[in-house]
């Protein structure tokens, strides 16, 4: 370091401590103040809910700043006024940290009301889904029940076997041509009943069988009883059937139900054979997921055959005794006031 | 209770004969803002700022008593220092209230709010389900 600038430090230092007594450049109680001040007049939410807080901190602000301003930074070390600009603004720092604070709380309390309307809604919308879950369950019990009648009446058919989990309903060899995949109209009472079923009860699905006798090459029979399964399925399809509930196949000569030595054995070989089963999968896996003690026990007398034969749908109007039903999957969904715990 | 004791000091004070000041109304509101958050849970919640406002109101009572002790007058120094600690400890025990009080309702804002998310999402899976199963 050069002589010239060692002393120009000599006589920086000295300056700096001649003025020590002047005026402090800045107070560090009023500049934290002022910061925090500022920062709750910023704050919207302190606006809003905290408005006396902040004018109080407002207040202790001005008068420590009037004060700073009268003594022109004019202060000893244990001035009098110096202490009451700390204490002031020590208040306004304090006053606006509690309006910030304050103003927090009423934001969250405020986010609890919104919260609990929106449970509400929650609520409103599980309920309606078991109602739903309720109404689905009575509608294919009704289905179902509807169904059993409906095969009871097919299986008297002289077409019609039953088994142990199916009516079979055979359509024989002479409601084809002969070496033909084409119906006969002497098929169609049949066919007209087999729509109704289906039409009448949507949620059964059948599967069409389509056989051979042994004369012939394997190819031929299997593509042979394959067409007259496929004709069937046409038919019904024609007839406003889905698709999707209808599976068609042939196996050709391999399920013979009589000997093939005979014509009448192989005329009874030949044939499709329409295949309802009587167990139904529930269609809803909700069913499961809901399940519980209310639903299981539904009023036995609901499938009565007086309610059955009221005109309307019976799922549209449940019986009016039934008890409102709580919600299974857990009591979370009380419906107990919740109140602000705070 | 408090205003019987209040009595009660207020007669002894007045039967000590000289000019005592009064007890601080900061002091007083500062005691009652610090017994509400320990109440509402400060220790768990805001420790520092509880602590801190415990100190204040500790000493901002001793400044008092020392007050009393000394007899003061109003033009005292010592006077308006004791104010001084009174008010500050009264915003520092304030502060410190408002702050166990707004974290708990954050809090358990917070906690609701999964709460209901939680429901929501449930319900939502079981709408699918029910979509699902009526085709």
């Amino acid at each position: 370091m050069s002589p010239i600038k060692l002393t120009a430090a000599v006589l920086g230092s000295l300056l700096v401590t001649a003025c020590a007594s002047g005026p402090p450049p800045h107070n560090a109680a009023l500049e934290d103040a002022r910061l925090a001040v500022a920062r709750a007049e910023q704050n919207p939410a302190v606006i809003a809910y905290e408005p006396y807080e902040l004018e109080r901190a407002q207040s202790a602000l001005s008068q420590a700043e009037y004060i700073w301003r009268e003594e022109d930074g004019d202060f000893d070390e244990d001035d009098e006024e110096l202490g009451e600009i700390e204490h002031l603004s020590y208040l306004a720092k304090r006053r606006a940290e509690i309006a910030e604070t304050r103003a927090r709380g009423k934001t969250a309390r405020n986010a609890w009301d919104d919260i609990r309307e929106e449970r509400h809604l929650v609520m409103l919308q599980s309920r309606e889904l078991q109602a739903e879950v309720i109404r689905q369950r009575e509608r294919e019990k009704y289905e179902l029940e509807r169904g059993r009648e409906a095969l009871a009446e097919l299986s008297a058919l002289k077409e019609a076997r039953t088994t142990a989990d199916a009516v079979i309903i055979t359509f024989s060899d002479v409601l084809f041509d002969t070496a033909k995949h084409d119906l006969k109209p002497a098929a169609m009472p049949i066919m007209d009943k087999l729509e109704v079923f289906m039409k009448e009860n949507p949620r059964f699905n059948i599967r069409l069988e389509g056989h051979a006798d042994s004369r012939g090459s394997r190819e031929y029979n299997y593509d042979l009883s394959r067409r007259r399964a496929q004709s069937v399925q046409n038919e019904l399809y024609r007839r406003g059937v889905e698709l999707h509930r209808v599976s068609a196949i042939g196996y050709g000569e391999e399920r013979s139900v009589a000997s093939n030595d005979t014509p009448e054995g192989r005329a009874m070989n030949r044939r499709v054979e329409v295949i309802i089963p009587t167990t139904v999968p529930p269609s809803a896996q909700a069913a499961q997921v809901w399940e519980s003690e209310e639903v299981a026990s539904a009023p036995e007398d609901f499938l009565a055959p007086d309610a059955l034969s009221v005109q309307e749908p019976l799922y549209l109007a449940p019986p009016a005794t039934e008890e409102p039903r709580e919600l299974s999957p857990s009591e979370e969904f009380d419906t107990t006031p919740l109140d602000t715990p705070f | 209770m408090r205003s019987f004791l209040l009595v009660v000091l207020g007669v002894t004070l007045a039967a000590c004969g000289s000019n005592p000041p009064a007890p601080d109304e900061a002091l007083i509101r500062g005691e009652v803002y610090l017994e509400e958050a320990e109440y509402e849970g400060a220790s768990e919640y805001t420790p520092a700022q509880l602590l801190r406002a415990q100190e204040r109101i500790n000493a901002a009572r001793a400044a008092y008593l020392l007050q009393i002790e000394e007899e003061f007058e109003e033009d005292d120094e010592e006077y308006h220092i004791a104010k001084r600690h009174a008010r500050e400890a009264e915003v520092d025990a304030k502060l410190a209230h408002a702050s166990a009080r707004s974290s708990q309702a954050e809090i358990a804002t917070e906690e609701f709010h999964r709460t209901v998310e939680i429901m929501q999402s449930e319900i939502q899976s079981m709408a699918e389900i029910q979509l699902e199963g009526a085709e």
